[in-house]
């Protein structure tokens, strides 16, 4: 059985072979036969239609009063926020709002919403919060303070996202797609909670590269790196701090330059950017294939690590590139010996032969930034940056081994 | 409306006129007449979708509410194909999202299986881009076995302006009308809601083009509502009251 649910219509539609029917909101158990012709009607202009495919009755409604719910729950906030209505009505909506609070999914979706913009000028947060007082609603208090406390840092996550160029999304309309997939997933309300506890921003990517919405949408993966990438800056180590005598020449710093050992040094620091994109995207499809076994929990964590840190070195890699006046690459290019056969092992996680592909994939990365480091056109800044992640990568090769030898 | 599409409907129209006339209700049949000249267009809808619209001009509702709104995009699939062509691509090609589809009511409640908030639109804001058609469009083609298709063959007369209204009326409804008929009977002649809505009868209402807070007239709420539920209608009434549309 298929459906189509909008809870701002309040409606639901099921498809089951030639059959339709609906049910409202009020009552689920009332199912009403519909025809083709009824369709243009039921749900007039709600634009939060979603779609459930292969399911049954009892998931269907239960995504259908979430989604209800939700929709309840924001219509009663924003009447609690505005200023222009009169108190009583606002205590309502907020005693109302509380009720609904109770269910935690309720709270999520909330806030994935109100987490996806600033609060707008026009709104009355701080009258808000005296009313919650007033009522005694703690749930919603809880809510709107930590909203409010959250606001510089939902500002600038928003910033983030809308400096990404519309070419990225590929247009206006696969832009408002994305958005919207974004905000109902809860990942404007994620990047917000990484910034404020402070949590690695490279374990949002990861979540966020698993989310089997965004996975269906075109360059999901540069949209997500685009939109954390201020956040990486900031999470990386402070640039240390160029000698004298190190000092390249004047031209380097030239955003487009024609010097052509400028054009080799950053062609070098790409095919390491590369190498370092397409060991995230190897470990992303190897982690897709994650199970629930206990037993292989410890390797599930050992390899989150791993692309942990090598999330971490393509953005010091990129940081670097940038610092010197040229453009870092975006994508992987074609794949090398690293995913191949990660892509084609089902068992990943119960399989040494797998991991010693993984391992081999972390040597040849070795060698590169090796070949990098004996070469006499990179600066010295570029070459202590490359043997700091060359030390990394051999921690990765000795973690792997570990994994075999288990 | 096309020449042709007018002559039809004036024949249908003269055609009723002289078959009441032939029963001796012609005159019920006028009084009907003048009295659905005055019908107006109403349009059914939750009470979250009036708030948003009784809210779109301030900016604290429309921030947030365009965060949930998205298209929706049907999967591939035999299981989807009778909702990936709907009749009203057969009747308005190119012009599909732009419009919407209402009922004429006389007494202001439209289909109330769609909607617990019946708003009634202003003639002065839509009549100049409203047209009415005899019944549910979608349902008229499956009558008349017409094939879904960018060029459908439809048969004429079925249609009229917003002018137009009552004429359409009569040329359908004339044969419920005799003698005895009087104006307690024309909110369900004109539009009949059954226990489904496979037995709702009614004039369909087309409208292109958007519907704000300034096309509504009044809004009339049909079913009784939850404790939450009746927060909403308040801040609508509350909202509406600003624009001098009535809630009832």
């Amino acid at each position: 059985m298929h459906a189509v649910i909008s809870g701002r219509a309040g409606k639901a539609l099921l498809l089951d072979g030639d059959s339709l029917e609906s049910f409202d909101a009020d009552d689920p158990s009332k199912l009403v036969p519909r025809r083709q012709a009824d369709l243009h009607y039921l749900f007039g202009e709600s634009q939060d239609l979603r779609i459930i495919e292969d399911s049954d009755l009892e998931s269907i409604t239960r995504e259908f009063k979430n989604d209800c719910d939700s929709n309840l729950a924001l219509d009663l906030t924003l009447i609690s926020l505005d200023g222009e209505l009169p108190d009583d009505i606002r205590k309502e909506a907020i005693e109302g709002v509380d009720e609904l609070l109770a269910d935690h999914r309720v709270v999520e979706q909330l806030e994935n919403i109100l987490y996806a913009r600033p609060v707008p000028e026009d709104a009355d947060l701080s009258g808000a919060l005296k009313l919650c007082d007033r009522a005694g609603s703690s749930r919603v208090l809880a809510v709107l303070k930590t909203f409010e406390e959250y606001q510089p840092l939902i500002r600038e996550v928003c910033e983030a996202w809308d400096i990404i160029p519309v070419q990225i999304f590929g247009g206006y309309e696969r832009q408002a797609e994305f958005q919207h997939a974004v905000v109902r997933e809860g990942f404007f309300r994620a990047v917000v909670v990484t910034r404020e506890t402070q949590a690695a921003i490279s374990m949002f990517l990861f979540e966020a590269g698993l989310n089997p919405y965004l996975k269906q949408l075109p360059n999901y993966r540069q949209v997500l790196q685009r939109w954390v990438a201020p956040f990486r800056q900031t999470d990386q180590k402070p640039p240390l701090p160029v000698k004298p005598h190190e000092n390249i020449d004047a031209s380097l710093a030239e955003p487009t330059s024609t010097n052509p050992e400028v054009n080799t040094m950053h062609d070098e620091m790409n095919k390491l950017l590369k190498s370092e994109l397409s060991a995230i995207e190897t470990y992303q499809q190897a982690l897709e294939k994650k199970d629930t076994d206990p037993e292989h929990v410890p390797v599930i964590d050992e390899l989150s690590a791993i692309l942990d840190d090598h999330q971490r070195a393509a953005s010091r890699i990129e940081a670097a590139i940038r610092q010197k006046g040229g453009e870092p690459v975006h994508s992987s290019g074609a794949w090398g010996t690293w995913s191949s056969i990660v892509m084609g092992t089902a068992q990943l996680f119960g399989d040494k032969a797998a991991l010693k592909v993984l391992k081999e994939g972390e040597q040849s990365g070795l060698k590169e930034y090796e070949d990098v480091l004996v070469d006499t056109g990179i600066p010295q800044d570029q070459k202590t940056l490359i043997s700091d992640l060359a030390a990394t990568q051999r921690m990765h090769i000795g973690r792997i081994f570990k994994l075999i030898e288990k | 409306m096309e020449p042709a599409e007018r002559e039809a409907l004036e024949r249908r129209y003269q055609t009723a006129k002289r078959d009441a006339t032939s029963r001796g209700a012609d005159g019920p049949l006028q009084d009907f007449e003048n009295a659905i000249a005055g019908s107006k267009a109403v349009i059914a809808r939750s009470e979250g979708e009036v708030l948003r619209l009784a809210t779109s001009t301030r900016q604290l509702y429309s921030t947030y509410y365009q965060q949930i709104e998205a298209g929706v995009r049907l999967p591939d699939g035999d299981a989807w194909d009778m909702l990936r062509e709907l009749a009203d691509t057969v009747l308005f090609p190119n012009y599909k999202k732009e419009m919407r589809f209402g009922a004429l009511s006389w007494d202001g409640v439209g289909l109330s299986n769609y909607g617990s908030c019946s708003i009634v639109l202003r003639d002065e804001l839509i009549s100049y881009r409203t047209s009415v058609f005899e019944e549910n469009s979608a349902l008229f083609m499956e009558r008349h076995d017409i094939k879904i298709s960018r060029d459908p063959n439809l048969p004429k007369g079925y249609r009229a302006t917003w002018g137009d209204r009552a004429k359409l009326c009569v040329a359908k409804l004339s044969l419920r009308i005799d003698s005895t008929t009087n104006s307690d009977k024309y909110s369900k002649l004109l539009l009949l809601k059954g226990a489904t809505s496979k037995d709702d009868e009614f004039v369909e209402v087309h409208i292109w083009g958007p519907m704000t807070v300034l096309t509504m007239e009044r809004v009339i709420v049909t079913a009784p509502q939850s404790s939450k539920r009746a927060t909403i209608i308040k801040a609508i009434r509350a909202k509406l009251a600003k624009h001098k549309v009535q809630v009832n």
